[in-house]
């Protein structure tokens, strides 16, 4: 998928208008990105992305730019697009 | 008003799918509220009932860091009303069992007709919240019974 699809994915995730998800955007500014975001995320890139993420992976995503690098880190994203 | 919505195990693999009872009594003190002249076991309750269903099939599976808990009610449908005097058959499949989140798939059964559904999301809590004194009496029994 493209970045842009990828963000998209990401807004549907934390329930948050596509407009307010932006890579630099930080996790403090996005009000679904709390406890439970951060479970739902889990889950999600499991069924979505077959991806699971280790505790330390969890403890360093601050922004919206470290998720499309995990993303990316296993070629979810296509970054000729 | 006691909040135990599972009166029976009838089958359980610890962690992928589980099948309970709930014996819903004309007694119950929520039907003089909802609704008079009309008794009907609210939805919530329902859920309530699936959940906690749910919620034993993954104590039972002892690989998480807690017990589980309700967070998210993803999707519920309440299809036909259940009343008083009806025997509820819980049965839950379990989704997807990661160490720190769950997810199921869930529904009542009266009478073999399927009543209500449910996809829910599960995550879990440390067992130092809760008090040393606090068992689920429900599964302990089960799976002393059936599963040692």
């Amino acid at each position: 998928m493209t970045i842009e699809e990828a963000l998209t994915w990401i807004a549907n995730l934390f329930q948050e208008p596509v407009a307010n998800i932006k890579p630099e955007t930080a996790r403090d500014d996005i009000e679904g990105w709390d406890s439970l975001g951060v479970l739902t995320l889990m889950a999600g890139l499991d069924e979505d992305f077959d991806i699971l993420l280790s505790e330390e992976e969890m403890q360093n995503l601050n922004k919206i730019d470290d998720l499309l690098d995990i993303l990316k880190k296993h070629k979810k994203i296509n970054e000729s697009e | 008003m006691r909040f135990i919505f599972v009166d029976k195990i009838l089958e359980l693999t610890p962690g992928k799918s589980i099948r309970a009872l709930k014996k819903i009594s004309h007694n119950e003190d929520y039907f003089e509220d909802h609704f008079p002249g009309f008794p009907v076991v609210p939805g919530v309750l329902l859920t309530e009932m699936m959940a906690q269903t749910a919620g034993k099939c993954l104590d039972a599976d002892k690989t998480h860091p807690g017990r589980a808990m309700l967070a998210r009610i993803t999707s519920a449908t309440f299809r036909h009303w259940v009343g008083p005097d009806q025997d509820a058959i819980i049965n839950a499949d379990i989704k997807t069992n990661r160490i720190h989140f769950a997810t199921a798939d869930c529904n009542i059964k009266i009478q073999s007709k399927k009543v209500c559904t449910a996809e829910l999301f599960f995550t879990f809590v440390p067992f130092e919240r809760f008090s040393p004194e606090y068992h689920d009496e429900t599964l302990e029994s089960y799976l002393k019974k059936y599963l040692t």
